[in-house]
């Protein structure tokens, strides 16, 4: 589904990210951990197109991300504040992003209901612009519209960051119905979430991966505490 | 710890992103304010010049007390688009152990200090010396300019306190605006005398500098109204509740139509319309649209005339909306410029959805121009033509150079005194949309005469019209290969 081929990033004389191959294959729960500036954000811009490789190349499906803008119709994405526009009302927001895929907004109110747990009553009918609206409602608002349209791909930087306690089950939940064939890349600090969600799991320091777990789940967890406790 | 408050406003100054302009933006700025300046004082001390010559033989300082009244709205008005309420400053002093009185003193004082202030004694400082104490002694003359000064910060003050109670009650503040308009046509119309009144106050000062205190009276009041705004406004709550309820808007049926690119245009008319700077940008250039107006005023019959003159200054208004807003075409949405770079929006109409919206502008332009046609049917064939030519040539160029808007803009905040996102793209762009169609029209009027001038301008634009699909392919590779370049500028 995803295939990166000796992809760097370089500010100047820093390495930011180094990977030399690293391929996701469809229907995926691809966990990415590490701390500060390990390059987690890095790699997600760098799939999304939204910065510019050092070197190397990342190829979704067949096609590459900066040669082509076809991969945008199969990936949703949610990295940041900047995927959200403040002076809409959410409804507003998820009818402008649902368009983009072709949704009428009746499709869009229909898709949305999956999220009426999540969403608490504070996002539909708030009556706010997004803008007004406290960070975790954000951040709610920017998962919703990522997966607006079952795009094959779904990439979330730290949606678990942000959100009450209530609000991080639910969306583990929802991940969990999420229809198999999709593939999913999540970022997190929460090692507890994402080894929750997640079959595979790589850990990136200074831009580099120095662990791939994708077998033996169970142990998953006393790996990366052992890492992140003696690091 | 007012020392410690007063270095860091001063860092704040200093370190403002204000300065973080070229430095070709920030000398034109200094050049502009010194340029005020100078006005300014030149108004002043030519004062008694100016209004022995408009009203000869009536006592100087009697006219300008007359005068004062409408100064004072004036400069209150002035006042109330520019300042700023210095509520925001408050916030991160207030969990630190500072006493809550003496924070908001500090920033109402602070407040005093700068450029608009100066420009009351700017203007009443060489009149009082020249003229005031010379005639009514140094006693009476001080007690003038005090007055003056004091009544200027009355302004100062009232005009936060205004701004405040507008969000709150506009309603309230509009009326209060009726009311005074009211007053002062009946002023002007001689049904009664405000003006003439308040000169003759403050006359009444002069010659009785007791009453002084009724200014400084006035100027404590409004200094404890906002004092208490500010202890109102220092719980971050307050203005929370404030904010009213919004409705989803279902969009203009219309647009749909368009399709994909109605849609990206659906979303800039709300994005123009939900904030402040765009919108104001926006409603100010329609005023542009009536400066032809003058022209035909002034010239009488001879306003089409063959001299260019006309055809330069309809280019100039029906264009003004596009530019003044397309100047920051593209970096409006440098909040959400990742969205629609990382999702599927097609560039293709993303682009065509900003070409429908400057061929809106100026199709509103276009209606509003005809209106000249009817006064002076010589109009007819250049604002056609004028029309033409911008939607076949300007608006690609706008498309083009948008791409070098790499400077973030918040459409939020205000429009007033606002260099946010200037740099020199915008004069890269401005210079090009009103200035280029010129040489190609005066080498066309000299060559061809006008009529031939005018056919050949609008054919330009309508071959530039023909090559829509070309022309917007181009910008759209333009874009293409900039917005790396701009993602990467937007981030904060």
């Amino acid at each position: 589904m995803i295939r990166i081929e000796n992809l760097s990033k370089q500010y100047g004389d820093a390495v930011v990210l180094d990977i030399p191959e690293l391929t996701i294959e469809a229907g995926q729960r691809f966990g990415l951990v590490g701390n500060n500036g390990a390059g987690k954000t890095t790699l997600f811009s760098l799939l999304l197109d939204l910065i510019q490789p050092t070197s190397g190349s990342v190829h979704s499906k067949a096609v590459r991300v900066d040669a082509s803008e076809d991969w945008k119709a199969y990936t949703g994405s949610y990295i940041d504040e900047s995927f959200l526009i403040g002076f809409l009302t959410p409804e507003e927001y998820f009818n402008f992003v649902g368009g983009l895929y072709g949704m009428s907004p009746a499709d869009v109110m229909a898709f949305l209901q999956r999220f009426e747990i999540l969403f608490n009553g504070e996002i539909l009918d708030s009556g706010k612009y997004v803008r007004d609206m406290s960070k975790g409602n954000q951040k709610k608002i920017g998962i919703a519209a990522a997966m607006l349209g079952e795009p094959d791909i779904i990439i979330l930087d730290e949606p678990f960051a942000n959100l009450d306690p209530s609000s991080q089950i639910r969306l583990k939940q929802l991940i969990g119905e999420l229809p198999e064939q999709q593939t999913l890349l999540i970022s997190s600090h929460d090692l507890a979430h994402v080894t929750e969600v997640c079959q595979r799991i790589v850990l990136l320091e200074r831009g580099k991966v120095i662990r791939d777990i994708t077998d033996a789940p169970d142990r998953t967890m006393e790996e990366l505490e052992a890492y992140f406790a003696g690091s | 710890m007012v020392y410690r408050l007063l270095r860091h406003s001063f860092l704040s100054q200093v370190r403002s992103p204000f300065w973080e302009r070229s430095l070709i933006v920030n000398i034109l700025l200094a050049l502009l304010a010194l340029y005020l300046l100078l006005n300014f004082l030149a108004i002043g001390y030519f004062l008694d010049v100016i209004l022995a010559e408009s009203f000869s033989g009536q006592d100087i300082i009697a006219v300008a007390n007359g005068f004062l009244l409408y100064t004072l709205l004036g400069g209150l008005f002035a006042r109330f688009m520019v300042q700023n309420f210095p509520v925001l400053d408050m916030q991160p002093y207030l969990l630190l152990p500072i006493k809550r009185n003496r924070l908001y003193h500090f920033l109402l004082l602070r407040s005093v200090f700068n450029l608009v202030n100066l420009m009351p004694l700017v203007v009443a400082l060489p009149f009082a010396l020249k003229v005031v104490y010379h005639r009514l002694g140094t006693v009476s003359g001080t007690v003038w300019l005090a007055t003056i000064l004091a009544l200027s910060l009355t302004n100062h003050f009232l005009a936060f306190y205004l701004k405040r109670q507008f969000n709150l009650r506009p309603l309230a503040i509009v009326g209060l605006l009726v009311l005074l308009g009211g007053l002062v046509t009946l002023d002007v119309q001689g049904v009664v005398s405000l003006a003439a009144a308040f000169g003759q106050g403050i006359m009444m000062i002069v010659e009785q500098p007791v009453l002084l205190l009724l200014p400084i009276a006035i100027l404590l009041g409004v200094y404890g109204l906002l004092y208490r705004a500010m202890h109102y406004y220092s719980y971050l709550d307050t203005v929370e509740q404030k904010r009213e309820q919004v409705q989803s808007g279902k969009g203009i049926a219309a647009l749909r139509r368009l399709g994909m690119a109605g849609h990206f245009l659906q979303l800039e008319l709300r994005q123009i319309w939900r904030n402040k700077r765009p919108r104001t940008m926006l409603i100010m250039s329609l005023f542009f649209l009536l400066y032809p107006m003058l022209m035909i005023m002034d010239d009488g019959d001879d306003a089409g005339g063959s001299s260019g003159l006309g055809f330069f200054i309809i280019l100039i208004a029906l264009s003004f909306p596009m530019v003044n807003y397309g100047q920051f075409l593209i970096a409006w949405e440098s909040r959400y410029f990742n969205l629609l770079m990382a999702r599927h929006a097609p560039l293709k109409d993303y682009l065509k959805g900003k070409y429908y919206l400057f061929l809106f502008f100026n199709v509103i332009g276009f209606l509003v121009c005809l209106v000249y046609g009817f006064l002076d049917a010589a109009f007819f064939p250049i604002v056609l033509s004028a029309f033409l030519f911008i939607s076949g040539t300007t608006v690609y160029i706008m498309l083009f150079l948008a791409t070098y808007n790499t400077r973030a803009v918040d459409p939020a905040k205000s429009a007033f005194m606002n260099w946010e996102g200037v740099g020199g793209s915008q004069f890269l762009m401005i210079l090009p949309a009103f200035f280029l169609p010129l040489p190609i029209y005066f080498l066309l009027l000299f060559f061809t005469g006008e009529t031939w001038a005018l056919v050949a301008m609008g054919g330009i634009g309508i071959l530039g019209m023909a090559l829509f699909r070309p022309i917007l392919r181009q910008i759209e590779k333009q874009l293409q290969a900039r917005k790396h370049i701009l993602i990467d500028s937007y981030k904060q």
